[in-house]
């Protein structure tokens, strides 16, 4: 399905001063849906207002539930229909729930716990996965002014593993204005060529080291900003404007992993 | 001229804990420093940069000797000497020299 339109299920409307968000078309709810929808509960409520989310059932709303959304929304004084306590300990379909990250430190530990459950099934996956989460959750912490949302999943039916990443901070064109952006799309083609706010050896290189990683691995990334959405994998970028603009910046990585893979019991059994 | 080892551990990612780790060898002016990488599985390019930049432009070590990295940490922290003019004072080895294993 193209990027533009997994993302127009994070169309915020408003209504009663409220920030609604119907999710009830959604066919395959991933984790950059909760990362997305966990950012705009977070901005609702740094607006005075609150997030009313919607429109999950059956089998989605439990996994939301399970991943942690209805506990964020929570927090952030929004309204939600998900399931309380559904399965809550049965977390044998995720690698992280949707966990807030504000400091560096916070940054580190996830990323570093989400290489250890994997990484006895597959070093270079986790390497990968170190790599990207901790570089972008650094550009969240160092650029977007706010908090961001992590979250990770193995998808045994498609064969990959997904993670994303969203704050909904000032976004791309906010931070690389300065430095000649004039548009979202130029923003996220700067940003994926390695330029960044700070000068100096080895700024700007987080991201293109994330799609590098990722991409090595057959995989690619997603990167959404403003009024667009790019991706990136071996072959090339592909751009498209969204339907309704993202307040912010989400990234999404996927890699393959192989029926084998998915097979071993060392990247589900975690919990325990 | 002494020899400092500073060593790395399985996961290193951010700026700030580069900063953190060289902080914890106190001054270094004039001192070689062997990075002990051989137990690092995982590390990003602003640690690396980080790294090179703190030991080498900024605390002045003498030199840096990255041991035992992965590949691609290896490869970030090149880089990193290359772009900050310091490729004379840093090198790479597979193992420990014995003096810093010993140490």
């Amino acid at each position: 399905m193209p990027a533009s339109r997994r993302l127009q299920s994070l169309a915020v409307q408003l209504a009663d001063d409220d920030f609604v968000l119907d999710l009830r078309g959604l066919s395959w709810l991933d984790p950059l849906h909760l990362v997305g929808a966990a950012a705009i509960a977070q901005r609702a409520a740094a607006c005075g207002s609150r997030l009313r989310l919607s429109g999950l059932r059956g089998n989605q709303a439990g996994y939301a539930s399970r991943m942690h959304l209805g506990a964020i929304v929570d927090h952030f004084g929004g309204s939600h229909d998900l399931p309380v306590n559904g399965r809550e300990l049965d977390r044998s379909d995720s690698l992280l729930e949707v966990t807030e990250l504000a400091t560096a430190g916070d940054v580190r530990h996830l990323s570093a716990l989400v290489h250890d459950r994997v990484a006895d099934h597959d070093a270079e996956i986790a390497h990968a996965l170190h790599t990207a989460l901790a570089e972008i959750g650094a550009n969240v912490c160092d650029h977007s002014g706010t908090v961001g949302f992590m979250a990770a999943q193995t998808l045994p039916s498609q064969g990959v593993l997904r993670f994303a990443v969203a704050d909904a901070g000032v976004g791309l064109l906010g931070t690389l204005a300065s430095q000649g952006a004039e548009d979202d799309r130029m923003a996220i083609t700067m940003a994926l060529s390695g330029t960044s706010r700070r000068q100096g050896p080895g700024h700007g290189t987080g991201l293109p080291t994330a799609v590098t990683v990722v991409s090595r691995l057959g995989g690619e990334v997603l990167l959404a900003s403003g009024s667009e959405v790019t991706t990136a994998n071996a072959r090339g970028r592909r751009h498209a404007e969204l339907a309704s603009g993202f307040a912010g910046t989400m990234f999404e990585g996927w890699v393959p992993v192989t029926a084998a893979r998915h097979g071993s019991p060392t990247l589900y059994d975690w919990a325990g | 001229m002494g020899v400092r080892t500073l060593p790395l551990p399985r996961l290193v990612a951010g700026r700030d804990y580069a900063d953190d780790m060289v902080s914890t060898l106190g001054p270094v002016v004039g001192q070689d420093v062997v990075v002990d990488a051989t137990k690092l599985l995982s590390g990003t390019t602003s640690f690396a940069y980080q790294l090179i930049e703190r030991l080498l432009a900024e605390e002045k070590a003498n030199s840096v000797l990255l041991v035992g990295a992965p590949a691609d940490f290896a490869e970030y922290a090149t880089s990193a000497a290359r772009e900050l003019h310091v490729t004379d004072r840093f090198d790479l080895a597979e193992e420990l020299p014995r003096t810093a294993a010993a140490s």
